[in-house]
């Protein structure tokens, strides 16, 4: 799904991950396939790539599922071009896919770094 | 779902645009960077990935199967199936035929077994029978004088109703015509409730009225007509109601038309008639109880169930039996639903049919399979290149299925239109009663029943193939051809066992058949059926209403027969073997020179036959003399008796000279006994009973059946035989006219059907399940010939080779027929009802079909077998 890059081994990253990153992308605005995964590259500090063969599915996927909304707009260089923004049942999926992550990511570190004796879980 | 190809073309030229927007946008990034232009589009295209994946991938997400990849399927499906003619289309022959014949048993099986009769509460209405268990009667006629005490069982049913048929002669200025009708007692249509399509029924005053036949009655008596009858006779026009028509001379008003489906016990009867049994026998010093004639049907008041109503019935039978014990001890009563006594032994022969007919389409479903994993082996390599091309998985598998249910379509649209060919042949199986034409058809429900088999069988067949070579998976790919046994081959041996199981069932099934058959064709019925023809002729008894005018009206008709150039022989019989129609007057008989026996005594069957009928039907005369001219009215009474009867009787005697008592015509006299007969049957499959014949002349009863022995061609002699009826009285025609051996063969009917019915299945079972075990064969040999040519290089010789290959495929033949040993078991009880002089599980017959299926095997084995010992070990071991 989203190639870790450029030294590291694939890591196939969990399911949804994809989705969140793109709907997190989407929150300062809408925009078409080929930017959202440069926005991704540069967010992640050139350290996610994200396959085509997983964008765009994905995309298409949030679209039917009413979370992201398409449509053809005129590009700065007056090419056309199919633009994704954000639904307001998105910006809820957003919302709770990352407090779901966060939860997530908090607990696996917790397993990978051991709490002290006498801390709170 | 998108099923609206237009939305999805531009569905997909969007995508492609969409793609070749992001590449254009990446090059573009590139070339920004410094990249030259074309440098650039090759890095935004290498990085873009595989297109077409992408593309598909992401088409998958929109969901469903879009109806131009099923239009794709169905493409390639054709493309597939043109380009093996030879399997496609001995696929497509096998599954019209399999189909086509599940739809039709399953037709007439429904019709006959699930749908509803044609009466309202259908359930409710209750055939009632008398039965004597001690002399192994069963399902009899009741008695007139039982029936009316079998109405005080009021409280639990709502309604009794008796009748019985007989022939009723039409006439109209210058035209007869004989049609069936059925007196029937007050509560016949309340028992059915089915009313009148148009007018009305009786009324009980009509009833009380009567008939009668002896009645001299000025207003004209009323008579409700079938729904066919109305339209043949008065065009199906509502002027019919109050027309007047002549029933056997007498004039009757028509009152009322059943409609079309109110077909009951009789399906031929066409006019109904008032009858007050109580009035009919009024001259008589009792009505009579030991003539059981009459059928009768009642409809259960509510909340009565079948058991309390037998166990009235039994208390009321036993109190009837104490009180009049010369005709009524041992007699009891049987009950049972309508629909079990009008469908009879049909239903276990319809269920073993069905069973056979499913037998086969898995069969061919499982012959489909296999050819289709075959061909899915040689089609590896296409797969897996589709595959590693970016083909999606489910996508091949639906393909392939879609190859599959492709014929099983095409199958199951021609055998729906075979069924309709074969649904009116195969109604012979079943009681006409039961299949009243609207019922048999195939209709919505029927079609439904064709595709759900189509479609399961379809998917059965084709998933399995489907998946085997759709997993062959990109890995696998161009490894090239496995060796030594594959594991497709596993799935293949326990589908040819399968196959070879069912097809020991079905040759089994046909043998015995076959044997019933011929064990029945075997038999010597008594008298010949080759140049004979049959007539019957009911008279109309208000026209001849004495003895005297009857025995003139069949002797004049007897002579004029006879008096046609080329015929050798006439004769007449109130009861012809293997006619219906007749009545078999079964009455008390026993010894003058001994007591009348206690209780109810044993009953003969008594017909009255004009003279010269035992040489006219070929039957031999075994002591004393036949029936003569001599025996009539005047003379002393006198009877010619049968062999079964003489043996029973007069064991170690001769019988002839002495006397015999029958309780018959109003009182027990005694006969003299001129003469003894061998012995007819009735029915191929019935046993020869006690006969007795009386001189007609000494009882002249008004309907016989006559036979003319000629050597004339069969349209001739009938053309003949119609032009003496007229010569005799142009207003009385013949009810009936068949030649002898057509009756005969009539009788086998359902006995050769099924028999052709299932040897077409078996030889179809024989066939593909040599098919199957050729496939296994052949294949494991191509698998395997580098190990074959190696053993061969090392010395193995020829014969042990071969005798390995065979081994293998009879280990295959013999699991199949020991599954299929197993499935006989249960099947054979349905069976039973088909066969004659053969036991369901005969010994020798499961041996010899087992040894059939089992050469055909290993000849079918041999062929391939011995093309492995013919290979070459050199370039066997050279080979790729």
């Amino acid at each position: 799904m989203v190639k870790l890059t450029p030294t590291s081994n694939r890591v196939d990253l969990l399911q949804g991950t994809l989705d969140l990153l793109i709907l997190q992308t989407l929150q300062w605005g809408p925009q078409h396939g080929y930017s959202i995964s440069t926005a991704i590259r540069a967010g992640s500090n050139e350290v996610l790539q994200v396959e085509t063969g997983s964008l765009y599915p994905a995309l298409h996927r949030l679209e039917k599922q009413g979370f992201v909304k398409a449509s053809w707009e005129q590009s700065v260089n007056n090419q056309r071009t199919r633009v994704y923004r954000l639904t307001p049942a998105g910006r809820k999926q957003l919302v709770a896919e990352k407090s779901r992550w966060e939860t997530l990511s908090a607990a696996i570190l917790g397993v990978l770094q051991p709490i002290k004796p006498g801390g709170v879980a | 779902m998108r099923l609206w190809p237009l939305r999805t073309k531009r569905r997909n030229d969007e995508l492609d645009e969409e793609l070749r927007v992001h590449i254009a946008m990446a090059a573009r990034a590139y070339e920004e960077q410094g990249a030259a232009p074309a440098d650039a589009m090759n890095r935004a295209r290498r990085e873009f990935g595989n297109e077409h994946v992408v593309r598909e991938r992401t088409r998958d997400t929109w969901g469903g199967a879009r109806l131009e990849e099923i239009a794709q399927d169905v493409t390639y499906g054709l493309r597939g199936l043109r380009r093996s003619p030879g399997f496609t289309s001995a696929v497509l022959l096998s599954l019209t035929l399999g189909i086509g014949v599940n739809i039709a048993v399953f037709t007439l099986t429904d019709a006959t077994l699930n749908r509803p009769l044609p009466f309202p509460a259908a359930d409710r209405i209750v055939a009632i029978s008398e039965e004597n268990v001690e002399k192994g009667i069963r399902g009899a006629g009741a008695s007139p004088g039982n029936v009316l005490d079998w109405h005080d069982a009021k409280d639990v049913f709502s309604s009794l109703a008796a009748f019985y048929s007989r022939s009723v002669v039409v006439t109209e200025e210058h035209d007869a015509e004989v049609v069936i009708g059925s007196q029937v007692t007050a509560d016949f249509f309340e028992v059915f409730g089915v009313g009148p399509a148009l007018g009305r029924v009786f009324t009980p005053e009509e009833i009380a009225a009567g008939l009668s036949e002896t009645a001299n009655n000025q207003v004209p008596g009323p008579v409700v007509v079938s729904d066919r009858f109305w339209k043949r006779r008065f065009g199906g026009s509502r002027e019919a109601l109050g027309r007047t028509i002549s029933l056997d001379g007498a004039t009757r008003q028509v009152i009322g038309v059943m409609p079309a489906a109110f077909v009951h016990t009789n399906a031929d009867v066409e006019v109904w008639l008032p009858w007050d049994m109580a009035r009919t026998y009024a001259r008589l010093k009792a009505i009579p109880r030991d003539w059981r004639f009459v059928k009768v049907n009642a409809r259960l008041r509510d909340g009565v169930s079948l058991d309390a109503a037998e166990a009235r019935m039994a208390s009321l039978t036993s109190s009837i039996a104490a009180a009049h014990p010369d005709t009524n001890a041992g007699w009891t009563v049987g009950m049972k639903p309508l629909r079990e006594e009008l469908t009879g032994d049909a239903r276990s022969t319809l269920l073993a049919l069905l069973a056979a007919v499913i037998l086969v389409l898995l069969l061919t479903s499982a012959n489909v399979a296999n050819l289709q994993i075959a061909r899915g082996a040689v089609r590896e390599r296409e797969m897996a290149v589709r595959l590693a091309m970016g083909g999606s998985r489910p996508r091949l598998m639906r393909q392939l299925l879609t190859e599959s249910l492709l014929l099983f379509a095409a199958g199951g649209a021609f055998g729906v239109l075979v069924a309709k060919l074969l649904v009116k042949d195969l109604a012979v199986l079943v009681p006409r009663s039961m299949v009243a034409l609207d019922h048999v058809r195939v209709d919505g429900r029927v079609l439904a029943f064709a595709l759900a088999i189509t479609v399961l069988s379809g998917v059965c067949a084709g998933l399995l193939p489907a998946m085997r070579t759709a997993a062959v998976g990109a890995a696998g790919v161009f490894r090239g051809a496995s060796r030594g046994a594959s594991p497709r081959l596993g799935a293949r041996r326990w589908l040819v066992a399968g196959q070879v199981a069912i097809a020991l069932v079905l040759v089994t099934g046909a043998s015995l058949l076959v044997q019933s058959v011929w064990s029945l064709r075997a038999v010597d019925p008594g008298f010949e059926t080759a140049d004979r023809l049959m007539m019957h002729v009911s008279l109309n008894t208000r026209k001849y209403d004495t003895g005297e005018r009857r025995i003139a009206y069949f002797e004049r008709l007897s002579e004029q027969l006879s008096s046609i150039p080329g015929v050798t022989g006439v004769g007449a019989t109130t009861v012809l073997p293997m006619a219906e129609g007749g009545s078999d007057f079964n009455r008390p008989y026993w010894r003058a020179d001994r007591a009348r026996p206690n209780g109810a005594p044993t009953p003969v069957d008594i017909r009255m036959v004009l003279p010269g009928y035992v040489a006219s039907m070929g039957m031999r005369v075994k002591a004393g003399r036949a029936i003569e001219a001599q025996d009539g009215p005047a003379g002393r009474p006198v009877v010619m008796i049968n062999e079964r009867l003489a043996r029973a009787t007069w064991p170690g005697e001769d019988p002839v000279g002495k006397q015999i008592v029958l309780d018959y015509l109003g009182g027990a006299y005694p006969y003299e006994i001129v003469g003894v007969v061998n012995d007819t049957r009735h029915g191929l499959r019935r046993e020869a009973r006690p006969e007795v014949f009386i001189p007609y002349r000494q009882n002249a009863y008004p309907a016989l059946f006559f036979v003319v022995k000629s050597g004339l061609d069969p349209d001739q002699i009938m053309a003949s035989a119609r032009q003496a009826l007229i010569d005799v009285d142009p207003a009385q025609p013949a009810q009936r006219m068949a030649l002898m051996e057509t009756l005969l063969e009539g009788t086998l009917n359902r006995e050769r059907l099924a028999t052709r019915l299932f040897g077409a299945m078996a030889f179809i079972a024989v066939l593909l399940s040599a098919l199957g075990i050729w496939g296994i064969v052949d294949y494991s040999v191509s698998q395997s010939t580098r190990d074959i040519g190696l053993r061969m290089a090392l010395g193995a010789r020829r014969g042990v080779v071969l005798r390995e290959i065979i081994g293998q495929s009879a280990r295959v033949i013999i699991a199949g027929m020991f599954a299929g040993g197993l499935m006989l078991w249960p099947l054979s009880l349905g069976f039973r009802s088909l066969l004659f002089g053969v036991s369901p599980l005969d010994p020798s017959t499961l041996v010899w079909s087992g040894l059939l299926l089992f050469a055909a095997g290993v000849l079918s084995a041999l062929g391939p077998s011995r093309r492995a010992t013919r290979v070459d070990p050199a370039s066997a071991l050279r080979a790729d």
